[in-house]
């Protein structure tokens, strides 16, 4: 169990940190300018001097995906620190007064979470137009729903507990209870959900750009240059090959790393581990 | 039951009139005057106000929604801007695709769901499970659209058995289904890896169960107790995500019939997006949510149909 969880927290953190590594050295390095094109140089296969070959307009495929990787990586982050933020409140605020305000607050998660990433991106689209700041507003407001659920329904359980009732007994007021005491304890959850959500997040992104209501050209994106291979499918697949895998393989890295957080810091699971151990 | 369907049924159209009601507050904050964001800012003043008119944009904002409300619960969603027809009339035309395309992909995915999550389950631990395993979490990994592309790649441009996209048309016979089946695969790739997974789980509780082992010890085969006994068992948790899985599968077509060029609701979105159509933009936003608030409605109601100790 502890090897399988180290496999996974290393396996996941690699590939993350691969990818980081990728998108903070495109900030003072890419082998050549993810804009630039040559002419003379269109589709051109791999090469010591393309390591990854050419787009259609002769730009430079590997230094295209490493700007691609925090424009990405950017989304993600930023998507996911609105969903987290605001779900949690919402969901501190639900879990902590019961009766109408918990209802009024619920109902309104469950209807955002009913309402799919496309919809709302096509929407927002539809009223400021596309772009990667859209694409980041429409992503981080479909993962708050599930911040949301997650912190009310461990609050719930939290809110009951002998600390909680010390703490109140102590004259510490609601907030205090709530951002000192509780929130604390949300924390491991927290980082779980927010590894597993910044997956979903990369892949929403790809869909959006890929329709190009994400960042736009001449700016790259992972989804974008898969849009962009696509009529080129018979000349080069390659093209739409390496983002592909560049997405998969960054989601496998935030899944992993999740489920290895998961293995590490969920109680119940660790007390389900010592407990087989012990016998 | 009687109570409940009711309830549900006052439930369903509380969900349509919110979303009805938010898809209208967003399209209503749009910055600046939507009839001079669609006529441009070189259109005679005629034009514009002939488009403010259109829209009804010189009537206060509550007036014109529960107008439009009224018309639509009686099927008439407006007029498109630029196709200049009967906005309810293009959305039943373009559901022709969407619904056999979402339908499926739905097929696909139960269909590679249950036998090879009943089978990595069956196989617990051993090679099977970890193969099985390894193909569910490649199906979470890849977005759809780019398993749609490989797929054309594989099939259209390598071996030319399936066309690359577009849609002949129901006339087309057997032509119109062959150019579903390449989308619907890929529509229907990361939600059969979703599915299997759960299914996964679901047989493997169940296969702890004294049934089962009376089962067995009947000498009933594994694969009849399997399929027969656990899987059957196993089955209202599945319904619980397949019904969030036809809801995704109608939102995925957006993408998918963009990768394909499939005449369905979803490209109809993103088209109207590009026409600055902003009440065909509406119509099919609130059609998608609706189909799928109308998902979960079914899906809600199956649960009494598969367990009987569910009582409502």
């Amino acid at each position: 169990m502890k090897a399988h969880t180290d496999l996974n927290l290393l396996a996941g953190g690699g590939l993350i940190g691969l990818f980081l590594i990728m998108a903070l050295i495109s900030l003072v390095y890419t082998p050549y300018p993810p804009t630039r094109q040559d002419i003379g140089a269109q589709l051109a296969p791999a090469t010591i001097a393309h390591p990854l070959g050419t787009d259609s307009f002769g730009r430079d495929t590997l230094s295209r995906l490493m700007v691609g990787a925090r424009h990405t990586l950017t989304v993600a982050v930023f998507a996911v620190a609105i969903g987290a933020l605001l779900g949690t409140g919402l969901g501190m605020i639900a879990g902590w007064f019961s009766g109408f305000i918990d209802d009024a607050v619920m109902r309104t998660v469950d209807f955002i979470m009913g309402f799919p990433i496309l919809l709302f991106a096509i929407l927002i689209a539809a009223v400021f137009g596309p772009g990667m700041r859209n694409s980041l507003i429409a992503i981080g407001l479909a993962n708050i729903p599930v911040f949301a659920r997650l912190v009310r329904g461990n609050l719930l359980g939290l809110k009951e507990r002998e600390f909680v009732v010390s703490a109140r007994a102590c004259g510490a007021g609601g907030r205090r209870i709530l951002l000192v005491h509780l929130l604390p304890n949300l924390l491991s959850p927290l980082v779980i959900q927010v590894t597993l959500s910044l997956g979903t997040a990369i892949l929403a992104d790809a869909g959006l750009s890929y329709l190009g209501l994400g960042i736009q050209p001449p700016h790259p994106s992972w989804g974008r240059m898969v849009y962009a291979a696509q009529s080129f499918l018979s000349l080069d697949p390659w093209l739409a090959v390496y983002p592909g895998i560049a997405i998969a393989l960054t989601i496998l890295g935030f899944n992993l790393l999740g489920d290895g957080l998961r293995d590490r810091l969920d109680p119940r699971r660790i007390r389900k581990t010592r407990k087989a151990r012990s016998r | 039951m009687g109570a409940y369907l009711v309830r549900r049924l006052v439930g369903l159209a509380i969900t349509l009139f919110l979303i009805s009601f938010a898809v209208f507050l967003v399209l209503e904050v749009i910055p600046g005057d939507p009839a001079q964001i669609i006529v441009g800012l070189g259109a005679s003043p005629a034009t514009y106000q002939a488009v403010r008119a259109k829209l009804g944009l010189n009537r206060p904002v509550l007036d014109r929604y529960f107008t439009w409300l009224l018309h639509a619960a009686c099927g008439n969603l407006g007029t498109s801007l630029q196709q200049d027809l009967p906005i309810s009339r293009i959305i039943a035309a373009r559901m022709e695709v969407t619904l056999p395309l979402s339908g499926l992909a739905f097929l696909f995915a139960i269909g590679f769901a249950l036998p090879l999550g009943a089978f990595t389950a069956a196989h617990h631990n051993r090679w099977g499970d970890y193969v099985g395993r390894l193909g569910l979490q490649l199906g979470m990994i890849v977005p759809e659209f780019w398993v749609g592309i490989l797929l054309i790649l594989f099939f259209s441009v390598q071996l030319h058995i399936a066309p690359a996209g577009g849609f002949p048309g129901w006339s087309a016979g057997g032509r119109a289904l062959l150019a579903l089946v390449l989308p619907a695969v890929a529509l229907s790739l990361p939600r059969a890896a979703l599915l299997g997974r759960m299914v996964r789980g679901a047989v493997l509780e169940v296969l702890g169960e004294d049934y089962v082992q009376t089962a067995r010890g009947k000498g009933l085969s594994e694969s009849r107790v399997l399929y027969r006994h656990a899987l059957r068992n196993a089955l209202l948790p599945i319904v619980t995500l397949s019904g969030i899985i036809a809801a995704q599968l109608i939102a995925g077509s957006i993408l998918i019939e963009n990768v394909f060029s499939l005449p369905g609701v979803g490209r109809l979105a993103f088209q109207a997006i590009g026409a600055r159509d902003l009440p065909l933009v509406q119509g099919t936003v609130v059609v998608i949510a609706a189909l799928i608030a109308a998902v979960n409605f079914a899906v809600d109601l199956t649960y009494g149909l598969l367990d009987p100790r569910i009582r409502y």
